[in-house]
């Protein structure tokens, strides 16, 4: 009936916005990295897959984080528009309207879950459901606005992906896959903090309550060197659990020891640097850092699979 | 922009779309028939591949 009356009273509203528009919604930069650790997870699962079915439930799981980016879009519009990082986002720019959005995220959410489902088995489209319902009810409506520590709890959804490309292979839940699951839930709040706090003062114009805003920035060191110190042995268990070589040993190991090193850095500067120099390193630093243990991860999966070559430290010891 | 239905008889306004909504319009469209297309092909492959060799027995034609 709004529609109508719009029409009559001459408000109608004809959208301009383009396919790009739509697919910026599904915040391409966020689904690579899924798309890019869903693929490791399947690949470092035991078993096989067929490669067609591979292709298709990597671009449904793909499809899916889109759809939870979209829905994030439109519950979040009103706070995109008042921070700089977001506010071209389509959106806030006025291109998409919130309920296109809506709509846009609801139906590609079903269609992901049903897809992944027919297309690998249920339990993985059942995680891929629990995914999109955790990014965009449990943290982006309800947590992200509410708690200093939303980004601990959000950070899970975007840890879900390896485990869902794991169980596409074995359909069921293991403890290899929740050390994927692990590594990311524990490497994104320092993540995550590091650039809270050169952009602090955007989160607090727009309300949300980001830890360095509501405890301090002492406080947030102090939780950022805490996580960076449980994240060193988890990144190594792959190896000790036998799903990880000697080459994943050797190279986790480099990369989470210059990960804590960074953020003891971080700490020990303890923001007397105006520019925030360490910070922002760190943040760089921890981007490369998941990309290169699940890199790691990807090429001795590939050259198991291809030449049947494998060194464990099981192995060795 | 505005469409508005007078009286019978009377002349109809008609929405007049701005060049830049026809080319988005079409934009769309085109991204729809698409995905609609790979949406097919995704299940048509898939539909293939889970039934592998037993999609060829058809007891019609091989008893």
């Amino acid at each position: 009936m709004a529609m109508v009356e719009d029409i009559v009273s001459g408000d109608a509203r004809v959208s301009e916005a383009t396919p790009a528009d739509y697919f910026e919604l599904l915040k391409p930069k966020v689904m690579r990295l899924v798309v890019f650790t869903a693929l490791v997870g399947m690949l470092a699962a035991p078993g096989a897959i067929n490669p067609f079915l591979a292709v298709f439930s990597i671009l449904a799981i793909a499809v899916g984080a889109g759809a939870s980016g979209a829905l994030n879009m439109w519950y979040d519009s009103d706070i995109d528009g008042v921070m700089t990082r977001t506010i071209k986002r389509p959106v806030p720019s006025g291109r998409v309207t919130p309920s296109e959005a809506l709509i846009f995220g609801v139906i590609l959410s079903a269609l992901s879950v049903l897809t992944l489902g027919l297309v690998a088995n249920w339990v993985a489209a059942g995680l891929l459901a629990f995914t999109i319902f955790f990014y965009a009810v449990i943290y982006t409506v309800w947590l992200k606005r509410s708690t200093p520590q939303n980004i601990v709890i959000g950070g899970a959804a975007g840890a879900f992906p390896p485990m869902i490309g794991w169980a596409c292979v074995t359909g069921t839940l293991t403890i290899e896959s929740a050390v994927l699951f692990a590594i990311i839930f524990l490497w994104t709040p320092p993540h995550f903090w590091a650039l809270a706090l050169w952009k602090m003062r955007d989160y607090d114009n727009a309300g949300v309550p980001m830890l360095p805003n509501v405890v301090g920035e002492k406080k947030t060191r102090d939780q950022m060197l805490i996580y960076a110190a449980i994240l060193l042995p988890v990144t190594v268990a792959p190896a000790f659990l036998g799903f990880g070589g000697v080459a994943y040993a050797i190279v986790s190991t480099i990369l989470a020891g210059t990960f804590l090193a960074l953020t003891y850095k971080v700490w020990a500067i303890a923001g007397a640097d105006p520019n925030l120099k360490a910070e922002k390193y760190l943040f760089g630093f921890s981007i490369f850092f998941l990309f290169a243990v699940f890199a790691t991860l990807l090429i001795e999966a590939v050259v198991f699979r291809s030449f049947g070559l494998s060194l464990t430290l099981g192995d060795i010891f | 922009m505005a469409e508005v239905r007078h009286k019978k008889g009377e002349k109809i306004e008609r929405v007049n779309l701005s060049e830049k909504q026809l080319k988005s319009r079409k934009a769309r469209n085109i991204a729809i028939a698409l995905c609609l297309a790979a949406f097919v092909g995704v299940f048509y492959v898939a539909t293939v591949v889970k039934f592998g060799p037993a999609i060829m027995q058809n007891r019609g034609f091989n008893q």
